[in-house]
């Protein structure tokens, strides 16, 4: 039986060359460190703020996401009456004729308050 | 810390560290990359080198990217070119026995295979050791004792002995 002694088992061995001249290299490719967590939870902070202020400037309002003149003529059609767009503003609601129009009596009917602006013309 | 401060640490700690990685790819190429990475990743973290824990963090990271690797390994091949060429590291061994005692090594459980390659070749005191293996210190004697039994026993279900020292 051959007889494999401890040195045979754990020779050491030279790793290939050029170990620490690659590694330069690498820590040279990547001109900075990445960031700490501390700074990556601020930069992160500071983004998502800015981006929540740039929604609330840029986000449009609620009455003009419809186009207002269309929406006027739409309820023109949904009253069975002929309106003015100048006179958009004024729209009287007649209930007694939006009723049968509507799916059920719990039906809600949303009217948006079209700004003076785009009714005109 | 700068970069040369790293270079050195570097200089320092591959070659113990190559030599453990070695034993669980036999591929010096593997084996490289492996310590190349490590040191990588502890510059990423702004580990510190002058740190008494910075050795059991190389040796540690080393080991979890070793068992990734051979977790892909084991997915995509399973066995590589250099294993099956075997070239002979030891004069006194003929490139079968090499072969046996590498398939003795691997067949190792993982425990057992990190004691035994870490008390050979690491130089770290048996407190580093624990926090690279992640034990009590008291138990890193027990455990290398019967990792060397272990060993032994599979040496010898292939015809060969095992002697210490």
């Amino acid at each position: 039986m051959k007889i494999i002694e401890h040195r045979h088992l754990f020779r050491d061995q030279n790793p290939p060359p050029g170990g620490p001249e690659r590694l330069r290299r690498q820590m040279a490719s990547r001109p900075a460190r990445p960031m700490s967590l501390p700074f990556t939870l601020a930069a992160v902070g500071l983004m998502c703020g800015m981006a929540v202020i740039l929604w609330r400037f840029t986000a449009p309002s609620e009455p003009s996401r419809l186009p207002p003149i269309e929406a006027s003529f739409a309820f023109a059609r949904l009253l069975q009456q002929e309106i003015d767009p100048t006179d958009a503003l004024d729209v009287s609601i007649d209930e007694r004729r939006i009723q049968p129009r509507l799916a059920s009596s719990t039906a809600r009917v949303r009217i948006y308050q079209l700004p003076p602006d785009r009714t005109e013309g | 810390m700068d970069t040369d401060e790293w270079i050195e640490a570097y200089r320092t700690l591959e070659r113990p560290v190559y030599n453990v990685v070695y034993r669980w790819l036999w591929s010096a190429e593997d084996a490289q990359d492996i310590v190349q990475e490590a040191f990588m990743k502890a510059w990423k973290m702004n580990a510190d080198i002058r740190q008494d824990g910075f050795k059991a963090l190389i040796f540690r990271i080393a080991l979890n990217l070793v068992r990734n690797r051979k977790r892909r390994q084991a997915i995509w091949s399973f066995v590589t070119l250099e294993q099956l060429r075997a070239p002979t590291t030891d004069p006194t061994l003929s490139s079968l026995e090499e072969t046996q005692v590498r398939h003795a090594l691997s067949s190792l459980p993982e425990q057992h295979r990190s004691v035994l390659l870490l008390t050979e070749f690491a130089g770290l005191s048996h407190k580093e050791l624990a926090t690279v293996l992640g034990v009590q210190p008291g138990t890193i004697g027990s455990r290398r004792h019967r990792a060397l039994a272990h060993l032994k026993q599979l040496l010898n279900a292939q015809g060969l002995d095992y002697e210490d020292h």
